[in-house]
């Protein structure tokens, strides 16, 4: 039963937060005259745009939900390209040069850390790369790079255990304290 | 006609995407952000594709009348209940209707439901800490040390543990990470030239 309360608040939360955010600034109040600002009538285009992306529940006439869908995935596709190479990275590779030097002189431990960063990135990037066969040094060092992976699944891991062991104490404590009415 | 113009748009639209992002911002920032409105209002009515899908499923369960039938009209009920009150009725206000079942209904059910999350988590952990393999045995040492790290009990145990925790945090899990955003950018890079081109068009669905 919680559950099903669950996903009707949730769905229903979700359709009240798109209404307040989207339709309503971005839609219904643009597309009314209220005398300071005249009405923007281009924005009928998006709305006709959101109508046909609902022929999708239509068997017959799915094809015209192609239209809006195509013009989301051609912009979500371009934005891709150019955003994805500057912020996921040029961004990363300026960091990895950048912000962490090789070499730090008077401070040894630093400076092997940085270039254990440096290896651990260039050998977890090397299992990725599947266009040579991971056999002889590529295969050694990808193995190398399996490593490096391994400890930081462990470590995201260990991150969300302790999270959702947090999360649990404090419905434990509400249910406790709060509820029952048990100090502890 | 019915592939090939959307296919046309698809490319049209990414090309003057990538195109306005070499133009000066101040030339294309108003263009820009009513293409990111359009995105957003079209991307909008997709929720209402989910909100079908989900009220139709569990309508048709009440009209069975099974045995489920009563968890079904909760999940209607809650859901025309948060929504009549969110959009009609004054959702700001803090003594309303809407913020109380935020407060007292989805905010619980939420931490409660990701609180849960941590039995199958140790269910997961008991699976995964096994030291079968060399690389195993990397994660159960990380994810042990990062757990004892963040814990009373980790200091107590030796005062070193944080710092090693922390360490393992800031270089070789974020190199990893690093490595992971890369392969993944390369990845989403090559996927999006793929759809520009046509080349992916599994989006346009499977009939003609």
């Amino acid at each position: 039963m919680a559950e099903h309360i669950f996903v009707g608040t949730s769905a229903g939360y979700g359709f009240v937060v798109t209404y307040q955010n989207v339709f309503k600034p971005m839609l219904f109040d643009k597309l009314k005259d209220a005398g300071s600002e005249p009405m923007n009538l281009i924005l009928i285009i998006p709305l006709i745009g959101g109508i046909m992306l609902l022929f999708k529940l239509s068997r017959k006439n799915n094809w015209v939900a192609r239209y809006p869908l195509s013009f989301m995935v051609g912009v979500g596709s371009g934005m891709g390209i150019t955003n994805v190479i500057k912020s996921d990275v040029i961004s990363q590779v300026h960091a990895i040069i950048f912000k962490n030097p090789m070499w730090i002189s008077g401070d040894i431990w630093t400076s092997l850390f940085n270039i254990l960063y440096v290896v651990a990135v260039l050998t977890s990037l090397l299992y990725f790369f599947f266009s040579a066969e991971h056999k002889g040094a590529i295969g050694k060092t990808a193995r190398i790079g399996i490593w490096f992976l391994m400890i930081s699944f462990g470590a995201a891991f260990g991150f969300t255990v302790m999270a959702r062991i947090s999360l649990l104490i404090s419905r434990v404590q509400f249910l406790l304290e709060d509820f029952l009415g048990i100090s502890l | 006609m019915k592939r090939t113009i959307p296919l046309i748009i698809t490319f049209l639209s990414a090309l003057v995407m990538i195109i306005i992002y070499f133009i000066n911002p101040a030339h294309v920032q108003k263009f820009e952000n009513g293409v990111f409105e359009w995105i957003r209002i079209i991307g909008a009515f997709a929720l209402f594709l989910g909100l079908f899908n989900l009220l139709i499923s569990h309508f048709i369960k009440v009209r069975r009348n099974g045995m489920n039938a009563v968890y079904s009209i909760a999940l209607i009920v809650a859901f025309f209940a948060i929504v009549i009150s969110g959009i009609f009725f004054d959702s700001e206000n803090p003594d309303g209707t809407f913020q109380f079942m935020f407060n007292n209904i989805y905010r619980p059910l939420s931490s409660t439901m990701f609180s849960l999350l941590a039995f199958y988590v140790a269910s997961a952990a008991f699976r995964a800490f096994r030291a079968k393999t060399k690389e195993a045995s990397f994660l159960l040492v990380a994810a042990f040390i990062v757990m004892l790290g963040r814990v009373p009990i980790g200091t107590m145990i030796w005062g070193k543990i944080p710092v090693i925790s922390n360490w393992i945090m800031a270089y070789p899990a974020a190199a990893a990470q690093s490595a992971i955003m890369i392969g993944a950018a390369l990845g989403a890079i090559s996927v999006s030239l793929k759809i520009m081109l046509g080349i992916e068009r599994t989006y346009l669905g499977g009939e003609e």
